[in-house]
């Protein structure tokens, strides 16, 4: 793909979510079902929104990637997730599955499922495996603790979310006498759900402990070191994703607010005229700019991508983007604060993003480690 | 190690090191065998010592056991069992003091906005929800005391006190906002051009009220509200406050607003159509409410930065709680210096929140400039803690059931009600405009 046609292409997309997404999630006031998730899913695969998998060889990932294929499916990414972020998350949770299975040369059996999820890290914070983190820089050393901690083995559990339950996770796994990465699947019978009811935000999800309770029903035909490669695509690809979905949200917000600031009067003047107003607002913008371009910039380098790179960009924008919407809900006043206006569910939505898959805490621990053994 | 080179190390940690010294030397040292909680408790005198505990002890008891449950879904049995418990313990009345109500004998050795704050800590520190929902009642009763109307007090707080006293709730609820307009009321620029929906049009022996008011804290389970209008064919100089009793024709309850959090207080619709009052439910006097409007605002907006601190502290506890229970790789995360910076941080920043608090609210008069600094750095630093608690916590943060995620949820509406923060950050320059005015022409 080149940069025009990615461009025109993204214009369809921004189509798209105005003429199918955005009335559909208009009602804030009411949690939509996963299956109008999934529905939304499927039509944004029609409008053409994959991840870039195209040119690879093998898992020869590094010099293959055409960057306006990233950068087609960053913002498109961002431009679903302005309508709702869950329909952006489980695209790309979905699609990073496909992707494992593709660049790990295919799988056969329950690989083939429907709904695969990929755990490539865990879900508990600082206590458990949140992010899969310093496994480039720890697996060669004795650090078994961490290690054990890091990879989900039988027991762990794994938080997700997802609008579909997974009939089969593919899990990397590590082998601690043989100090040796592999990704294996297990398939609906090895693993148990239990719901977690209320979570903080992506409402439209169910967010579930997955225990790995049985054993794996097969091992990707990969070795060690392509394992390893794909360990950290897979966590920069993921990563970038959330960075996506990030932006999106703000972007979302900054719709809503400049159309509420227009439209609310306070001494017979709209209310974008008070400089506390116009403050906010330069806020927004200037966080949705510095996204985007950080994004861009990435996107256009893929031979650069890197878990560090997408991790770095991650523990600084997610609390810009945080803190800007925030200002963008506080431009609301009351009205802010209720489900009906949507943004409060929009802050949700981003600090869920900006604690899943690695805290801005953990990443600083892990890319001062992760430079320092550099 | 050895079990002797770690009692060494232990001796260098102040508190443990300190039991080895001689009791006057450990009272000097501030180093007495105790909680921190209980240090600062008894730096008190007698009657607000008692008080503090008094709400602690409630708090725990009544409000902390249900405060998720309270935030999941509307219980209304379980409400009502709450806010007579409340009622019971002097809670639902402090706003006087004996004979008058239940308020501390101390009343003289501090000011009424200190106790307040004093009870409003200890209560969110339990639930943000269930504490706004029993300070909502005090806010809802402050212009009635603030009148300076002792006839007022008599015919409309003495009552409602004693009921309460008795387990027979009555709650009081304030209502300024109108649809479209929150700040318009809470902000001379705003008040100076708006133009009141909510008006007053007389009547023989009263007053007849039309309109709509919105987010009005327990405006669902009131049985008095304090609401403000224009009199007609007048502007917001006009304002007045009416008392309008639950019950009385054309005085209806509207929807109640779905929240991001705090959602144990409902945030209520209140309609009236010629909703007729006697001249004696007017609080205040005539066109006396915005000046009214701006005292009780200055006298609670303290206690709102209370709220924030409760609230920060809930959200520290569990993370010091959280800490102390999870382990990673084979080591409590509390042992880890990554998380006791953040512990510290949380605990550095919540003591900065009270210091401020008690300093401020020990000024027998609440002025505009020190309720706002109040208001809007507690809010804020109540959003930094929470946000540290749920970050120490990683994916368990986003639970609902580890207490952090509600609290960011309940500080969030800090920094909006009693005023956005940008209303009361002008607010403060406002109240010294001739101060910051002499500095100009100098």
């Amino acid at each position: 793909m080149h940069q025009n046609e990615a461009e025109e292409m993204l214009t369809h997309v921004e189509k798209f979510r105005m003429r199918h997404l955005d009335a559909l999630f208009a009602q804030s006031e009411q949690v939509v079902s996963q299956e109008t998730i999934r529905l939304c899913v499927a039509r944004a695969t029609e409008v053409g929104i994959a991840m870039p998998n195209t040119g690879y060889k093998g898992l020869d990932i590094n010099n293959n990637a055409g960057e306006a294929d990233w950068i087609f499916y960053l913002l498109s990414l961002a431009e679903i997730a302005s309508a709702n972020a869950a329909t952006a998350f489980e695209l790309h949770s979905r699609s990073l599955a496909r992707l494992v299975l593709e660049l790990a040369g295919g799988a056969k059996g329950p690989g083939k499922a429907a709904s695969p999820v990929v755990l490539i890290a865990g879900g508990n914070g600082l206590a458990r495996l949140s992010l899969a983190r310093l496994v480039h820089a720890r697996l060669d050393r004795e650090d078994d603790h961490f290690l054990r901690d890091y990879f989900p083995e039988r027991g762990s559990e794994i938080v997700h979310y997802y609008a579909e339950r997974p009939d089969c996770l593919i899990v990397p796994a590590f082998s601690l006498p043989a100090r040796q990465l592999s990704w294996q699947i297990y398939d609906a019978t090895a693993f148990t759900e239990t719901r977690i009811i209320l979570t903080h935000g992506l409402d439209e999800l169910d967010c579930g402990i997955l225990s790995l309770s049985g054993e794996p029903v097969q091992t990707l035909p990969v070795g060690h070191e392509d394992s390893l490669a794909l360990f950290r695509h897979c966590l920069t690809v993921n990563t970038l994703g959330l960075l996506a979905m990030a932006l999106g949200l703000l972007m979302g917000a900054q719709r809503r607010m400049l159309r509420y600031t227009a439209e609310r009067q306070q001494g017979g003047a709209p209310i974008k005229e008070h400089a506390a107003i116009r403050l906010m607002e330069g806020q927004v913008e200037s966080a949705c700019v510095t996204a985007r371009a950080a994004l861009k910039g990435l996107a256009l380098s893929p031979q650069n991508f890197s878990p560090d790179a997408a991790y770095a960009l991650k523990a600084n924008l997610l609390p810009a983007l945080c803190q800007a919407a925030n200002a963008a809900l506080q431009a609301f006043g009351g009205y802010g604060y209720m489900r009906d206006y949507g943004m409060e569910k929009i802050v949700r939505d981003l600090n869920t993003l900006k604690l899943c898959f690695g805290t801005p805490t953990e990443i600083l621990l892990y890319l001062s480690e992760s430079r320092r053994i550099a | 190690m050895s079990a002797s080179s770690t009692a060494s190390i232990d001796r260098y940690e102040p508190a443990i090191a300190m039991r080895h010294m001689r009791e006057l030397t450990r009272f000097l040292a501030g180093y007495a065998p105790s909680t921190i909680w209980e240090v600062d408790t008894a730096a008190f005198p007698g009657p607000l010592q008692q008080y503090r505990r008094s709400c602690r002890i409630f708090a725990q008891s009544w409000l902390k056991p249900y405060a998720l449950t309270m935030d999941a879904i509307k219980n209304s049995a379980l409400r009502d069992v709450i806010l007579r418990e409340a009622g019971k313990g002097g809670f639902l009345s402090d706003m006087l003091p004996w004979p008058l109500g239940a308020g501390s004998p101390g009343v003289f050795l501090k000011p009424l906005h200190f106790f307040s704050a004093i009870k409003m800590e200890e209560l969110c520190a339990a639930c943000g929800g269930l504490g706004l929902m029993i300070g909502a009642h005090g806010l809802g009763m402050a212009p009635i005391v603030l009148s300076g109307e002792v006839a007022a007090w008599w015919r409309f707080a003495v009552p409602m006190n004693q009921s309460n006293l008795r387990g027979d709730i009555r709650i009081a609820a304030y209502a300024i906002t109108e649809p479209a307009a929150g700040s318009d009321v809470e902000d001379t620029d705003g008040a100076r051009l708006y133009r009141p929906k909510m008006r007053a049009r007389r009547v023989p022996g009263g007053w007849s009220l039309t309109g709509r008011k919105v987010f009005i804290s327990g405006g669902d389970i009131a049985d008095s509200v304090c609401v403000f209008a224009a009199l007609e064919d007048e502007g917001m100089d006009s304002w007045t406050c009416f008392l309008v009793r639950k019950g009385m024709p054309g005085f209806a309850l509207g929807r109640n607003e779905l929240k991001m959090g705090q959602r144990a207080s409902s945030a209520s619709e209140l309609v009236f159509e010629d909703v007729v009052v006697p001249d004696n439910h007017v609080i205040g006097g005539l066109r006396n409410g915005w000046s009214l409007n701006r005292t009780v605002l200055n006298y609670s907006r303290m206690p709102v930065g209370a709220i924030a601190l409760g609230i920060a502290r809930n959200a520290f506890e569990a993370a010091l709680e959280f800490a102390a229970a999870h382990s990673l790789a084979g080591r409590k995360l509390a042992d880890y210096q990554e998380i006791q910076l953040m512990l510290a941080r949380m605990f550095t920043l919540t003591s900065a929140m009270r210091s401020m608090i008690w300093d401020s609210a020990s000024t027998w008069t609440a002025r505009q400039y020190k309720a706002s600094a109040v208001k809007v750095f507690c809010s804020d630093t109540a959003m930094q803690v929470c946000e540290l608690a749920m970050e120490l916590m990683g994916n368990h943060g986003l639970s609902a059931a580890h207490t952090a995620e509600k609290a960011y949820r309940d500080a969030r509406l800090t920094q909006i009600y009693e005023g956005t923060n940008q209303i009361n950050l002008l607010g403060i320059i406002e109240d010294q405009h001739e101060e910051i005015m002499a500095y100009a022409r100098e």
